[in-house]
């Protein structure tokens, strides 16, 4: 596997002339490797969307380096480079759809960089094929479901032939139909398309589906590793504001009355076949 | 009666091009002291029925009683409707606009004539209900504070009022794990303390289901179901699921324990709940091996 984002000691200060300097990013050093599924968790306030900023130039750092492919980010000349390279979804998805059509929304980024016509069509072809959007190609955005609209910003990213995609929070405004949909786009994204994934969160649900698991606290990483290994931390995690799934909380509760089961447990269905030795 | 909805229908943008029907017929009573959840699939019209309970918006037909008046005739004074119907808004945070905390949650017993001191009283228990500590916070600045503490400044806001229904759309979304239970939490024990009638809406199950009494879940424009979380995950799972609403892990694991064949009560709502239920199934078992 390579590495393809290398962050080192990165630091970032918020200044602002009123209120003390926030200290958002103490000394970071992280390598996200190619077909990485990296969600990052963490409470309000410690550094999450401020790292995922800094990953396509939107920040850059304090102190320390990133480079992408090999590309510093605070190198002017390639910053256009990094952020065709580095796809970016917010939150709201009413706050990044700029077009009257879908198509066009998607075919937006494409314009901005000149590209030819015909090219611009099948990209944008491509890019609502795997977001399973092709019907709506004429809709106008503002008349698409919550997790529609995210699926779009997601064709926009992509279609650009991004290699990376930073998504912030892009269920929080979701309902479950909507969050599943957009969490099955993003897992076929990275099989088959071996795109790499950034994938901020506050669901402990959605984080258990991704491969490594990066724990921001007061910015700083916590903690790091596979899903199992990160949710059998139960007690380091609460302490930091943060949760671990239901099935897995069910797991150390019935491991405490003395049944047998896997502490690390994240799925249902992993948990059904478990308890049905038991009862 | 407290709140009494009859037949509410609104359609939005009527008689033109995009006209969109979002209530069809709503019927629905709130007794005092009651704690609801409402829940469903974005846009099907939580926010709009919500709206109605305080005179935002007018019904395109139907009637809405609060304290058995009808707030939509005539002369009616919809000041002191908004005030016995404390509405918390999305993200309440952006609506935060005062130079200081305390000046903040002031605003709205001053617009109620209040004497300086029953304000001060009033800003000081409000902030007491939302556990902010008021030397600490009363002259700090609003937008100095995390994303948690900023919603329940706002929350104080209306709390001053002293609402007698207290309406709250998606309080919890965007917060990290602990700041949600901490915010339902306090919510619950304002419930409790001050006997404030309080309806939650949300489109997360988990924890919802987790605090209220009676759920309502709608489903395009209408109420599809009226009963206790319990009931409503143990017999109408399915359902929920179908309207795009997903269930609480633990729930969702009784389920298919009991398509598996196993004998297990499903309504659980809690990690608590399942756990019980499978120990007692457990035990259950134990015995029977014994004899």
């Amino acid at each position: 596997m390579k590495t393809l984002i290398k962050i080192k000691n990165l630091s970032h200060v918020y200044t602002s002339h009123n209120e003390n300097p926030v200290k958002a990013l103490n000394n970071i050093d992280m390598e996200i490797n190619n077909g990485d599924f990296i969600s990052i968790i963490g409470s309000n306030g410690s550094g999450k969307s401020t790292l995922a900023r800094h990953l396509n130039c939107l920040l850059l750092p304090t102190d320390g380096d990133i480079w992408v492919d090999d590309m510093n980010t605070k190198d002017k000349e390639t910053m256009w480079k990094i952020r065709q390279k580095v796809g970016m979804v917010f939150q709201n998805p009413d706050n990044q759809i700029v077009a009257t059509t879908v198509e066009d929304d998607i075919a937006f980024g494409l314009e901005n960089i000149g590209m030819d016509e015909k090219l611009m069509e099948k990209r944008v072809e491509w890019a609502l094929k795997i977001v399973e959007m092709e019907d709506y190609k004429k809709s106008e955005p503002h008349l698409l479901s919550g997790g529609q609209k995210q699926r779009v910003a997601i064709a926009g990213a992509i279609a650009m032939n991004s290699s990376y995609l930073v998504l912030d929070e892009p269920t929080a405004m979701l309902d479950p139909s909507g969050r599943n949909e957009v969490m099955d786009i993003l897992k076929k994204l990275n099989k088959r398309e071996k795109i790499t994934i950034i994938f901020i969160t506050h669901l402990m649900e959605e984080a258990a589906e991704s491969k490594r698991i990066v724990v921001l606290d007061k910015g700083k990483i916590f903690l790091e590793g596979k899903p199992e290994e990160v949710f059998k931390k139960a007690e380091l995690l609460k302490n930091i504001r943060l949760d671990i799934p239901q099935i897995t909380e069910l797991a150390i509760k019935l491991n405490k009355e003395g049944l047998n089961i896997p502490i690390n447990i994240l799925k249902v269905d992993k948990m059904v076949d478990e308890l049905c030795l038991y009862i | 009666m407290l709140i009494h909805l009859e037949d509410i229908c609104f359609t939005y943008s009527l008689n033109m091009p995009f006209e969109t029907e979002v209530l069809k017929g709503i019927n629905l009573e709130i007794k005092k002291g009651e704690f609801v959840g409402l829940i469903g699939h974005t846009g099907c019209g939580k926010t709009t029925l919500i709206q109605h309970l305080n005179g935002l918006i007018k019904p395109t037909s139907g009637k809405v009683f609060i304290e058995g008046q009808d707030i939509n005739t005539k002369g009616i004074n919809l000041k002191k409707i908004r005030q016995k119907v404390g509405l918390v808004f999305q993200y309440p945070e952006n609506q935060l606009f005062e130079e200081t905390i305390y000046k903040e949650i002031a605003f709205g017993p001053q617009r109620l004539n209040l004497s300086e001191k029953v304000i001060d009283d009033r800003v000081r228990e409000a902030l007491k209900m939302v556990n902010l500590d008021y030397d600490i916070y009363a002259e700090r600045s609003p937008f100095s504070l995390s994303g948690g503490e900023m919603r329940r400044v706002a929350l104080a806001s209306i709390l001053s009022i002293r609402p007698k229904v207290l309406v709250l759309d998606e309080p919890t979304a965007n917060l990290d794990p602990q700041s949600r239970n901490r915010i339902l939490s306090e919510i619950k024990e304002i419930h409790k303390k001050y006997g404030t009638t309080v309806i939650l809406v949300s489109h997360n199950m988990e924890k919802i289901a987790e605090i209220v009494k009676r759920l309502l879940v709608m489903h395009k424009g209408k109420i599809i179901m009226d009963d206790s979380p319990v009931n409503i995950f143990e017999k109408k799972s399915k359902q929920l699921i179908k309207v795009g609403l997903g269930l609480p892990q633990v729930t969702k694991c009784m389920h298919e324990l009991k398509s598996k064949g196993k004998d297990v009560f499903t309504g659980v709502l809690t990690v608590q709940d399942a756990r019980n239920e499978i120990m007692r199934k457990v035990n259950k078992n134990k015995k029977k091996q014994i004899v």
